[in-house]
């Protein structure tokens, strides 16, 4: 395998970090990042391997949950950081139908340091700030959200918000979300749950 | 022999190499998500000083791409000598357009000011942040300070504004007056005057602080509960400039700059050079205001 | 819009920075070469190189000559222009064993094993003003160099591994050279900030890259006093070791070598409490160049800091912050920034107690303090900007 030419380490990266930085800032809020200009493995999806290849370096590990040979040495080539364990990975990259319970190995950092916590990335085929039927739906307040934030996720089965919220309880301990999604015409969406977001099931 | 083209190369896009970018961006993401905590970083050296800005050009050179235009003030002027030339760095480092207009810049940077003009949920304002501990005061030792804010555990900070309380009947903090953030962290806002504390709670606006010589990055995040500590009967209060009015623009109710004359005279301008020229010209931008406790 | 606001500051900076460069090029003498400061100022050279965390004599020479000479401003700029370098490799363990020694000598035995070599030293010369020197000729240095005609240089540049008088006294269980509760993790400073307490690499690191006379200063007052740590120079050598990196096939490549100063002092007794009999304790340094005191004081304080004790050079974070030269010397002269809103911000409190006194005075209530100048207004949190 050789390494995406097409990818723009500079500008790609710094606009595809602005989406990630915004939607993190104000969880719940759906950010369309810039398409990529090649197809990453079947394992990956394109907003995965954006997110990925903006922040992802030698100095940060990785786990990736259903991956095989291919989306991993895709990941090792184009970011230079390196596969890991569950328990030790920054970086975790899981698919929404996928149970939760692997949340309560990973790292939640330490009281002294909790930006060791890890960073999930969860592949997803649909995310929404409207309802939509079939969804979950995840009700969300604290820092960034202006009020309250309902947002709507297709595949994800109840128990994550459960075991995010358990995971998050002893604040600022825990870890934080991103969701991906890739939508029809090359939109890549991306919406984020911080640890220091309170979430509920929307009744 | 040193190559002398070696020399004369472009320098990557906005000074920084991209690794390092990565580093500051997955760390400003953490700061984001744990409102108020310091999250240490790497804190290459920058071809400024430290102490002069080197945190804030980490944050703003990891933020900006093409499409940002920036803005830079120092004290609150765009023509501060240092803003100047931190401004013509990030200019050639980054071919952003830059510019005096607050409305207009997409990232500010800025030293020991919030602007008067409210900002947007298209800005993100980053501060240059010389000492981001708001415990060193009280306590001397990082591992330790930093076991004080793992434990929530802050009655020192509290003793020590009580202390100045009975000894000289109010808390003489004067800027970087401390607050607490998402009721958890307490923080120092850089040392802004108490004028532009409650502007940094519930504003629309992504806060960077970045302190590059103490390594450390803390985030106020949009719509985030920021208090100033005070204690039930002891308030909060800001700088007043009850009566007094600008010299040049005759306008009130914004941040002043005090300047004696020559011959002792005194007068008043409005520090934040950009409200003020809008202010002469009949623009009012929207500001919010804060009115001292009676 | 017109910005009345805006005043000629990007004049005012391009105008002062050409100034500063009229001052080097006004008196119209010969520029500089950079060879020439390179070899004929090399301790100067040598200390801007470890100051600055990088092995690069004509940069360092360059850097010099931009700042007219002022080492700490050459260190920064040496710095500065490292953190733009992308690292590619890292190199394997020096080894200094391998040493192409050119100075060792020991304190601690009257001979040692492979002798004492005294090298170039200053060390027992009389410092008088040499006015000699003020009309030095390119002849003068000829016929002094003539004089070394008898020198074979390949014998000189053969390798002449020593081995260590540390290894003498550890072979014989009298010297401990790590601590049982040392944290040996390998951490680089300048990939993430350092961290308290802080592992032994980082904080060799740390005083490798520390300002030579900070590291004085408070080496010193902890043998003078403030402190007990007056070691024994167990060795201290200066010479050349290779720096051999792996390339990506994994091979072994010698990138060059490096001229470097080690030391390693030899320090009081330290007793273990389930152990009855004493042991003798190893502080290390070692930096860029020929540095004598920096390598020393580099032991001394690597020795302090690992002893509990409440004097400034034992504390770590004491030592390793503040001897940090670009960062003690950049925020000192932040000063010179414009400070007119936070001090504005501590006026408004002195005025406001200046005014609750009289309010007390004219009611007759014992009046409260006032603080005594607009910097102690902002006290009891001092404002730390």
């Amino acid at each position: 395998m050789i390494r995406e030419a097409s990818y723009d380490e500079v500008f790609d990266s710094q606009r595809h970090f602005r989406s990630i930085l915004d939607s993190m800032a104000r969880p719940g809020k759906i950010n369309q990042m810039k398409d990529l200009e090649f197809d990453p493995p079947v394992g990956l999806m394109r907003s995965t391997a954006a997110v990925c290849l903006s922040l992802l370096n030698h100095d940060v590990s990785f786990y990736l949950s259903r991956g095989n040979q291919t989306e991993e040495e895709f990941l090792k080539i184009n970011t230079g950081s390196r596969p890991s364990s569950m328990e030790e990975a920054d970086f975790l990259i899981v698919d929404e139908a996928e149970s939760p319970d692997m949340v309560r190995f990973v790292k939640e950092g330490l009281l002294t340091y909790p930006e060791q916590g890890a960073t999930f990335i969860i592949q997803t085929r649909g995310v929404s700030e409207e309802r939509i039927e079939g969804y979950l739906g995840i009700h969300m307040e604290g820092p960034g959200i202006n009020g309250d934030k309902d947002l709507y996720v297709s595949g994800l089965k109840a128990d994550w918000i459960d075991v995010l919220k358990e995971k998050n309880s002893e604040f600022p301990l825990g870890v934080d979300v991103i969701l991906v999604n890739d939508a029809p015409e090359g939109r890549l969406n991306i919406a984020c749950i911080p640890r220091s977001a309170r979430i509920s099931e929307v009744a | 022999m040193i190559e002398t083209e070696k020399f004369s190369r472009s320098y990557n896009y906005g000074f920084i190499d991209e690794s390092t970018k990565k580093e500051i961006r997955r760390k400003i993401l953490k700061a984001v998500a744990v409102p108020g905590y310091q999250v240490p970083y790497s804190s290459p050296e920058m071809p400024i000083s430290r102490g002069w800005g080197t945190g804030g050009l980490h944050a703003s050179l990891s933020l900006i791409g093409p499409d940002d235009v920036f803005k830079i003030i120092d004290q609150g002027s765009d023509a501060s000598v240092n803003a100047c030339n931190l401004r013509n760095f990030v200019r050639r480092m980054t071919d952003c357009r830059t510019t005096f207009d607050t409305a207009e810049a997409t990232i500010i940077q800025t030293r020991h000011r919030i602007t008067e003009e409210v900002l947007t949920d298209k800005q993100i304002i980053v501060f240059q942040v010389p000492q981001p501990e708001v415990l060193r005061s009280v306590e001397r030792y990082e591992f330790k300070t930093r076991q004080m804010h793992a434990e929530a555990d802050y009655a020192k900070m509290w003793v020590s504004l009580y202390e100045s309380y009975v000894k000289f009947g109010a808390i003489m903090q004067g800027a970087g007056y401390p607050v607490k953030v998402n009721k958890r962290y307490i923080m120092t806002p850089s040392p802004i005057p108490r004028w532009d504390v409650p502007n940094l709670s519930h504003s629309d606006t992504l806060h960077v602080f970045a302190a590059g010589r103490e390594k450390r990055i803390h985030c106020v995040p949009p719509h985030t509960l920021v208090e100033p500590l005070e204690f039930e009967d002891i308030k909060f209060m800001v700088e007043s400039f009850d009566g007094i009015q600008c010299s040049v623009t005759g306008g009130t109710d914004a941040f002043m700059d005090e300047i004696y004359e020559s011959d002792g005279d005194r007068k008043h301008t409005i520090n934040d050079s950009n409200f003020m020229d809008k202010v002469r010209v009949g623009i009012r931008p929207r500001q919010r205001l804060f009115k001292n406790p009676a | 819009m017109g910005y009345v606001a805006i005043k000629g500051g990007e004049d005012a900076i391009e105008n002062a920075s050409r100034l500063t460069e009229y001052e080097r090029v006004n008196s119209r003498t010969k520029p500089l070469e950079i060879d020439q400061i390179r070899t004929q100022l090399g301790s100067l050279v040598d200390k801007i190189m470890g100051e600055g965390s990088l092995y690069a004599p004509e940069h360092a020479a360059l850097a010099l000559k931009q700042a007219q000479g002022c080492p700490l401003e050459g260190a920064f700029i040496l710095r500065a222009y490292r953190a733009t370098l992308n690292r590619s490799y890292s190199s394997d363990i020096v080894d200094t064993r391998s040493m192409r020694v050119v100075r060792r000598i020991s304190s601690a035995f009257r001979e040692a094993p492979g002798g004492q070599i005294l090298g170039p030293t200053r060390d027992y010369t009389v410092r008088m003003l040499n006015t000699d020197l003020a009309s030095e000729t390119k002849e003068d240095f000829e016929r002094f160099i003539s004089e070394f005609d008898f020198l074979d240089t390949d014998v000189l540049e053969e390798p002449k591994p020593f081995s260590k008088i540390m290894d003498i006294l550890m072979e014989q269980g009298m010297l401990h050279g790590v601590d049982e509760d040392e944290d040996r993790r390998v951490v680089d400073i300048t990939r993430e900030a350092v961290k308290f307490p802080a592992p032994r690499s980082a904080s060799l690191q740390m005083l490798a890259r520390a300002e030579t006379g900070g590291l004085c200063a408070l080496a010193y007052s902890s043998m003078r006093g403030f402190g007990s740590t007056h070691p024994t120079i167990g060795e201290l050598r200066v010479g050349k070791v290779k720096v051999v990196v792996s390339d990506r096939r994994g091979r072994k490549r010698c990138i060059g070598n490096i001229k470097v100063t080690e030391s390693e002092v030899i320090s009081k007794l330290k007793q273990k409490s389930r152990d009855p009999v004493p042991y003798m304790t190893l502080g290390y340094g070692l930096c860029f160049g020929h540095n004598e005191t920096k390598a020393i004081c580099m032991g001394i304080l690597d020795r302090a800091m690992r002893v509990k004790d409440e004097h400034p050079a034992n504390s770590q974070e004491f030592v390793l912050y503040h001897t940090e030269g670009v960062e003690s010397y950049g925020f000192t002269n932040h000063l010179k920034l414009p400070h007119y809103v936070t001090f504005q911000s501590g006026l408004d409190n002195l005025r406001k107690a200046m005014k609750r006194k009289q309010d007390a005075m004219k009611s007759g209530e014992k009046p409260l303090a006032v603080p005594a100048n607009a910097e102690d207004a902002v006290d009891p949190a001092p404002e730390l900007l």
